[in-house]
């Protein structure tokens, strides 16, 4: 019986393996030789951690196939650096996703969807003629469509950028995905969603459309897209599916039991406040009105907030941003003051005159 | 003689998907009497092996996601009723086939 020695193993101590790991070009390299040392030594749960992280500024993406089951992730049939798939599922889920990578890189300067280079894997073909796509906690999924109704979930990377917002929001401020802090959950996936799809086609808030999910129905189905932020309730009206639910307006909240309380329908109110902050701000959404929204996912906002504290919230970041009394900060509170929510404004006590009775009268010298 | 043995050819089932991505629901309602035979006795098969009068009424999911399925399933019948919420991640084995039966049954 004849062996063959194809491998060299370096056994080197862990740290010169960790400071190799620190360069992009080494790191491959050195997590082989750490993962064959560590087996080694028979330690497998220092390495397992490292699989999950990449270098800072560089995208990791797999692509697997579930094969028409509801196995996750399936098989893997794509990742980093490969060359395109005869499978056109597998090539938007992975251009896609790279373009949401790079929109988060280049704008907010966030390394993924947790900041720290999270590999990013994308299931297609899950389960059969399944008419949605999801983010499960760890991954996205994407099902086929059933043909008639629905195409490919891959087929718009606004669903591809809504999808990884909510590993975002998973991370940063948990927003639970139920009554109005769920609406806005929501709201904050087509919000960048929206706004990648702008970025990728480099359109400013009046040349954007603000569809989510266009091209998602089959010519047989009335309707242009899934929601529409600028005109909530008006995406699609179809004999077998519906006419689209969303309200644009507090007056208009639908309360039910159904949907974890109705969190893709009432994401319309938010959603047309972002619009309106968006287009009356002007030029590129992502660079103000984005940036307020993302500042305000990221720092300010609780888990159980409702619409009040977003609105609040983006009020004083606005401020913040650009000076309490500011173009962009009056443009917020008019926004979220025409989808029925007003602000409560934190005014600044060295800019309120204090009342007469209050002024000391000068003594006599 | 009814194939529903046990539930009776009155039963009344009450299904609806909400959720999704996509918020669109799928509403189906099923009499047993608009049912062949076999298809009443595959329903009945389906739910006997779901065990569905045996399940909580609310099932959820405590895994983290977004855009997951919700199902209501309503059951009403001469010896029993039930209702079950699910979610889509938190789906028993054996309640699958009855959820995939329901989702495609026609419009009628």
């Amino acid at each position: 019986m004849t062996q063959s020695h194809n491998h060299v193993c370096f056994v080197l101590p862990p740290h010169i393996y960790e400071r190799m790991a620190e360069k992009p070009e080494l790191r491959e390299l050195a997590l082989r030789a750490m993962e064959i040392s560590e087996r080694q030594r028979g330690i497998r749960q220092a390495v397992a951690l490292l699989p999950l992280l990449d270098a800072a500024g560089r995208k990791h993406r797999t692509i697997f196939d579930a094969g028409n089951s509801i196995n996750l992730p399936g098989d893997e049939v794509r990742d980093e650096g490969d060359p395109d798939s005869q499978d056109v599922s597998v090539n938007e889920a992975y251009e896609y996703c790279g373009d949401t990578y790079d929109f988060y890189l280049n704008v907010y300067n966030r390394n993924s969807v947790d900041d720290h280079g999270l590999l990013l894997k994308s299931t297609v073909h899950y389960d059969n003629q399944y008419n949605n796509a999801f983010w499960n906690g760890l991954q996205m999924v994407y099902g086929d469509g059933d043909g008639q109704l629905f195409n490919r979930f891959t087929i718009s990377v606004d669903v591809i950028g809504h999808e990884l917002t909510h590993g975002v929001t998973q991370n940063e401020a948990q927003l639970v995905y139920q009554g109005q802090s769920g609406a806005l959950n929501e709201s904050m996936s087509d919000v960048f969603g929206s706004l990648i799809k702008q970025w990728v086609n480099n359109q400013t808030a009046d040349q954007a459309d603000w569809l989510i999910g266009q091209g998602l129905f089959t010519d047989s189905v009335q309707g242009t897209a899934l929601r529409s932020m600028s005109n909530p309730g008006t995406a699609y009206d179809d004999p077998n599916i519906g006419k689209d639910p969303q309200p644009g307006h507090m007056r208009d909240f639908v309360h039910t039991t159904r949907d974890n309380g109705g969190v893709h329908i009432n994401s319309g109110i938010p959603n047309r406040a972002f619009y309106l902050a968006a287009t009356n701000i002007g030029g590129f959404a992502w660079q103000k009105a984005g940036l307020i929204w993302y500042r305000t996912l990221t720092g300010r906002l609780s888990p159980s907030a409702d619409f009040q504290a977003a609105a609040d919230a983006t009020v004083a970041v606005a401020g913040s941003l650009f000076q309490d009394g500011s173009d962009e900060q009056k443009a917020v509170i008019d926004a979220w003051s025409r989808v029925g929510i007003t602000p409560r404004v934190a005014v600044p006590i060295a800019l309120t005159a204090p009342p007469k009775s209050l002024i000391a009268k000068p003594t006599a010298a | 003689m009814s194939m529903l043995r046990i539930l009776g050819p009155s039963m009344q089932i009450e299904f609806e998907r909400s959720g999704g991505f996509t918020g669109i629901p799928l509403k189906r309602s099923i009499s047993a009497k608009d049912l062949t035979s076999e298809e009443q006795a595959r329903l009945e098969e389906l739910i006997q092996s779901a065990g569905f009068f045996d399940l909580p009424s609310v099932i959820r999911s405590t895994s983290p996601g977004a855009d997951r399925f919700q199902y209501n399933i309503s059951i009403e019948s001469n010896q029993r009723n039930h209702s079950v919420q699910i979610d889509e991640a938190a789906v028993p084995t054996q309640l699958r086939p009855l959820i995939a039966w329901l989702q495609n049954a026609p419009k009628r």
